[in-house]
């Protein structure tokens, strides 16, 4: 158990740099993407605010590639700006949910005792509420826009990280290797930072992963009900609530544009996800719950 | 098996109060005067000071938590101003169209979910395991109310097989009696086949929409856990005993699967009775999860907390439920219950 457990990171890498087109072609994709993300709106002409009544509604052309709105601005542009912002502020809530659950984690796993009741309790307490509920929640006590929804889904995403890492350095702690190094006089911090802490990172990137998914839709969402992002600026749930009353007329791609893009985000990271957890874990037992 | 029961009650209820310490808290420090959204624009001085002491907002904090708790306890959630009567009449009037919604989406989530797990799993590597693989990523990274939109473009305004985003009944037909307040149930009992037909045509698609996301995590969790289960020992005991490879399937490997299915379900149903917020709003559905949005959009924190503590309760009462099956089902859980 112990030899295993420590020659984890290495496989890691010995494996991930295997022949798995699957993956390979997941992480190329979502690479394109967020290169296309940063880097598309200065190269692309057209602003993604520039109204041009000319040409309301256009459908896709050379010119307009993924056609325009209703006053006529590039949805090219805009979705490479809204996308910019929907994932940017998914991957703020993976990471604020990473940094806080790591740390409520670690003190539970290693302190155990009151702080883990108290903890766990804590969690428990924010977990019993949906998570857009939540977020919505947080909105109406601040206002409206993108801010309030980040600072909502982190809330709501830290306990799931604190859960897994909790868990993670219990069942880590009661190792050999652990207890070998505690042994030989290491302190406690030491041994939860040198010696537990690396073992969890793969935990951390995996959980994130999933985070990321289910945050961008969770965005997406408040941003389709009108409390993300506000006007002018493109986020891609608001971009398809604009499009939805289009989307009956025939006017598709205004609407259907920014759900793609949304679509084809998530299912490459939970690809990546997956594809990385079965190599890390070939038996299947490790599932995130989320 | 008492004694768990009785951890498990007290652990929920000590939940349920920190959930309502945190909504309190969240939507006590709004920065708006929830009196002046009461009173109005309009309102003087004087008028917006009666109302606050009235809604009890001129005591402190832990006082004002004390009220509400009390009241609680009598089954009051307080008065939502924008809709003019209780939290919890409006409550009882939404909470059915919810329930039969998220029923639906539930049930077929947990039946595809079944069936193409086992399928996919008895079949291996070929096509059918990396087609479920792929449909449940596809269903993992699909926005709900965006596929809601599509379904609603393609299958109703193109083709015209299903209803349009008109709510539960087409408009023109009459609600069956109210009995359940489920119109399915309902009609059924009164007898009203048409009623019933046309509860359920309206049942379909919503119900679909709110089953993807659902299927997609089910069908990984059935996946992994047959996996698994079919390394067992006993399987390989069933098939030395001349059991037939399908056979040993059906009868030991996929009952013996179906136990994290019964948490991971009981889970979905807490949520869904919340999270089917934008299904809801897309399809016009008069459920609790448009009148929240709307309760937001408004202001109305009475009704957002009520909805809350709610889903709270909800969430707390099944997992304590999943857990006592869970232990019924299967006594080796109950060795190393906490």
């Amino acid at each position: 158990m112990t030899s295993i457990a420590s020659a984890r990171p290495r496989a890691l890498r010995r494996r991930v740099s295997g022949n798995d087109k699957v993956l390979v072609f997941a992480l190329s994709g979502l690479g394109l993407l967020a290169l296309v993300v940063i880097f598309g709106p200065f190269l692309w002409p057209h602003n993604s605010n520039a109204v041009d009544l000319a040409q309301q509604l256009s459908p896709p052309s050379a010119h307009h590639p993924l056609g325009t709105d209703n006053l006529g601005r590039d949805m090219l542009a805009r979705v490479m700006v809204g996308a910019r912002a929907s994932l940017g502020a998914g991957l703020v809530v993976a990471v604020a949910g990473a940094v806080l659950g790591c740390v409520t984690g670690l003190l539970a796993g290693a302190l155990g005792g009151y702080v883990d009741t108290v903890l766990t309790w804590l969690t428990n307490s924010i977990l019993c509420f949906p998570s857009i509920m939540l977020a919505m929640a947080v909105v109406m006590a601040l206002k409206p826009g993108i801010p309030a929804v980040v600072i909502g889904l982190s809330i709501h995403s830290f306990p799931w990280y604190m859960r897994t890492l909790r868990s993670e350095v219990m069942r880590i702690s009661a190792m050999d290797f652990v207890k070998s190094t505690r042994a030989i006089g290491a302190t406690q911090r030491r041994t939860l930072f040198v010696h537990i802490f690396p073992h969890l990172v793969s935990t951390i990137v995996l959980q994130m992963a999933a985070v990321f998914g289910a945050s961008v839709l969770a965005l997406a969402a408040l941003g389709f009900l009108g409390m993300g992002a506000q006007p002018p600026t493109a986020e891609l749930g608001s971009m398809i609530t604009d499009g939805q009353q289009f989307f009956l007329t025939g006017q598709w791609w205004v609407a259907a544009c920014p759900g793609l893009v949304l679509l084809i985000a998530v299912t490459l990271t939970t690809v990546v996800a997956d594809r990385t957890r079965e190599i890390l874990d070939p038996r299947g037992e490790y599932i995130v719950a989320d | 098996m008492l004694a768990i029961i009785s951890k498990r009650l007290a652990v929920g209820m000590a939940t349920i109060l920190g959930a309502l310490v945190f909504s309190f808290l969240l939507l006590r420090k709004l920065p708006g005067d929830p009196a002046r959204l009461v009173g109005g624009d309009l309102a003087d001085a004087t008028t917006i000071a009666n109302i606050r002491a009235g809604m009890g907002l001129n005591k402190s904090l832990p006082l004002q938590f004390w009220d509400y708790l009390t009241s609680l306890a009598h089954g009051n959630l307080g008065f939502s101003f924008s809709a003019g009567q209780p939290v919890t009449d409006l409550l009882k009037t939404r909470l059915p169209a919810t329930i039969e919604l998220g029923l639906t989406g539930v049930c077929i989530a947990v039946v595809s979910a079944i069936v193409f797990g086992a399928v996919a799993v008895f079949r291996r590597k070929r096509g059918a395991d990396i087609s479920l693989r792929t449909t449940s990523s596809l269903a993992m990274g699909s926005p709900p109310f965006w596929l809601a939109l599509v379904a609603i473009l393609l299958l109703s305004v193109k083709l015209g097989i299903f209803p349009g985003p008109e709510g539960r009944l087409s408009p023109g037909t009459a609600a069956p009696p109210s009995f359940t307040g489920l119109y399915t149930l309902d009609a059924l009992w009164a007898g009203e086949f048409g009623t019933f037909f046309n509860a359920v045509w309206h049942l379909i698609l919503p119900g679909f929409t709110i089953a993807v996301g659902p299927f997609a995590f089910l069908s990984r969790l059935f996946r992994s856990q047959l996996r698994n289960t079919v390394r067992e020992p006993f399987v390989l005991v069933a098939r030395s005993r001349g059991i037939t490879r399908r056979a040993a399937f059906i009868r030991h490997v996929v009952p013996n699967s179906l136990l994290p299915l019964v948490a991971a379900t009981a889970m979905l149903l807490a949520e869904l009775m919340t999270g089917s917020v934008l299904v809801e709003k897309v399809f016009g559905w008069p459920g609790v999860g448009s009148l929240t949005v709307d309760a937001i959009l408004q202001k109305d924190f009475s009704v957002v907390q009520g909805v809350i503590v709610l889903s709270a309760f909800l969430y707390v009462a099944v997992s304590v439920l999943a857990d006592v099956t869970y232990s019924t089902i299967d006594p080796r859980i109950r060795v190393g219950a906490r």
